[in-house]
């Protein structure tokens, strides 16, 4: 039985967990308009291919998907159809673990905390898509955690490719309140 | 330092040793089976090796009822189907499969239609499809390297599309593998090379990726030190029935090992390699082997050094310095592939092969980034460092 404590611990986590995959699925979409990498990594990706991060059982998750004009667009947080590749977390604390930068992908992998389903070779794309993507919209302490290796960037192009990014998300915002 | 937190499955009862085949008919009682299919493919059915099983039959009151030999190198999914519908034809009530890699992938394909119904094995592909144990089912490697004996995943080709259907379940386990030395005792030795250091990196992977774990640790070693202590002799004898067998429980144990911590660069590699030039993964394996190590080791992955104990043996252990061990142990690899190369000509580098240019490098670079075993590799590799390891191995 939990304690109320524990109702506002869980909600305060899966809280944290449903925005931190709501910030990474929306800059990924933003960075796959304004990144020449990151459009070269989803160019072999088909159109129309979904990809959903969840956690289980559906605390949190997202889904994007591949568009014709080579960007991804931001689904929600489930598809709405059958993605084509899924990557589940077993469970919110061990997403936490993850989301909180005490563990990176690959030790979540390497500690069988998630299950692929789905095309490997696109799921490894994907995921260092998202890699990509934490080099610059994390400070460098937390990228370095969540990363195997940090790359050998300036904080210069850093920090531009970073405002790209934003200045990019803050027009699909309007865009999608207009909307 | 071994990851905090790991699975480990290993639910195959393994039957080894010298007449281990005629402890084939009782393990079929036990499981109730009576009816059995053998699959398997026609270089091994040519060398006498399903004779040494059917004959295991003879003194029992099980009758064989059919034998499949028409397995090709790579599978597919029309294949599986067709042994399907032959199985419920004659209906048998469980599968012998006989060979190496590709017999035990299409006989887990067989298994999974024979027991859920169906005719379109991909139907079940992915992780974890399966939810209930399968037909009973039992596995006699011919090669010591691929392990498959003891791996949960079947890989097979998709007959119109050519894409490679990954099956990855613990239902696709068999209930019982057998290795006796006469199946392997044939082999020609550059295959019994390639396959000893397919094995080889299988353990060498699983001690040194991120998914080690104390369990997997304990069984790649083991496999490590049996393999170095005897694929020389078994190269210089190859009738040697014991040094066969101590190969064959090697493999086995690598493929228990690398099943339960998975594989890193070596197999990215590897598998790209194979797609795109047709080398055999042993060849393939062999080639990459030290040339990994080494970039790991020189990036900064520490584990390497323990494994020259196995290896090497107590004496070099003792007498190199702590901080060379690492290195002993690479270059350890390379006298051995020169060892195997005055042996039995196994290509050392990409251009011995002779099936390899480096037009073919670019395509190679892009399916190891994509390939899913190098999530687990220690260190980070990126399209530049896949096309030096190339250019190193060439």
């Amino acid at each position: 039985m939990k304690t109320e404590k524990n109702k506002i611990t869980t909600a305060l986590r899966d809280g944290y967990l449903n925005t931190m995959m709501g910030v990474i699925a929306r800059s990924l979409c933003a960075m796959s308009k304004v990144d020449d990498h990151l459009q070269y990594e989803l160019s072999v990706v088909p159109d129309n291919f979904v990809l959903q991060m969840k956690v289980l059982p559906n605390v949190a998750g997202f889904a994007v998907k591949k568009n014709s004009d080579g960007h991804l667009e931001y689904l929600g947080k489930e598809p709405g159809e059958k993605a084509d590749v899924t990557i589940s977390i077993k469970h919110p604390e061990l997403a936490y673990l993850v989301f909180s930068f005490q563990e990176n992908t690959a030790e979540a992998f390497a500690r069988n905390r998630t299950i692929i389903e789905g095309d490997l070779a696109m799921a490894m794309r994907l995921i260092r898509c998202i890699n990509w993507l934490e080099v610059f919209i994390l400070p460098k302490a937390a990228a370095e955690k969540a990363l195997k290796r940090y790359p050998d960037i300036s904080f210069k192009e850093k920090s531009r490719t970073a405002s790209k990014i934003y200045g990019r998300l803050a027009l699909d915002m309007l865009n999608w309140s207009a909307a | 330092m071994n990851t905090p937190c790991y699975d480990f499955f290993c639910p195959v009862k393994i039957v080894a040793g010298v007449r281990s085949l005629e402890h084939l008919p009782h393990e079929l009682s036990n499981l109730s089976a009576s009816r059995p299919m053998i699959i398997t493919d026609i270089g091994v059915r040519q060398a006498g090796l399903v004779d040494h099983v059917t004959h295991a039959f003879d003194d029992s009151n099980i009758t064989i009822i059919d034998i499949f030999d028409d397995v090709p190198p790579d599978s597919s999914t029309s294949l599986v189907s067709h042994i399907a519908d032959r199985y419920r034809q004659l209906e048998c009530d469980c599968i012998i499969a006989i060979g190496g890699g590709s017999v035990i992938d299409t006989s887990k394909g067989v298994n999974i239609l024979v027991s859920e119904g169906g005719n379109n094995v991909t139907d079940y592909s992915g992780v974890d499809s399966l939810k209930r144990p399968l037909r009973p089912f039992f596995v006699i490697p011919t090669t010591a390297g691929t392990g498959s004996e003891v791996t949960s995943v079947a890989v097979i080709a998709d007959s119109n599309s050519g894409v490679k259907h990954i099956f990855t379940c613990s239902f696709l386990l068999p209930n019982v593998a057998i290795l006796d030395p006469r199946m392997t005792k044939t082999l020609p030795p550059h295959i019994t090379a390639a396959t000893a250091i397919d094995a080889l990196t299988h353990a060498i992977e699983a001690f040194t990726c991120m998914g080690k774990n104390p369990l997997s640790d304990t069984y790649a070693t083991a496999a490590i030190r049996k393999i170095s202590e005897n694929i020389l002799k078994v190269m210089d004898n190859p009738e040697d029935e014991l040094g066969r067998l101590e190969l064959a429980q090697a493999s086995t144990m690598a493929g228990i090992a690398f099943s339960n911590s998975m594989v890193g660069l070596i197999h990215a590699l590897g598998h790209s390699l194979g797609v795109v030039c047709h080398i055999p993964h042993g060849l393939c394996m062999s080639i990459f082997l030290p040339h990994a190590l080494e970039y790991n080791l020189h990036n900064g992955q520490h584990q390497l050094s323990e494994l020259l104990l196995p290896l090497a043996g107590a004496e070099v252990y003792s007498r190199t310095p702590t901080d060379q061990r690492s290195q002993a142990v690479i270059n350890f690899i390379h006298d051995l592939k020169d060892d195997l190369f005055e042996r039995c000509q196994l290509p050392r580098s990409l251009s011995e092969t002779g099936k390899v240019n480096k037009e073919h490098f670019a395509r190679i670079v892009e399916l190891t980034v994509d390939d899913a075993a190098l999530i687990l590799n220690p260190i980070e590799v990126d399209r530049d460092d896949a096309m030096a390891l190339l250019h190193k191995a060439w």
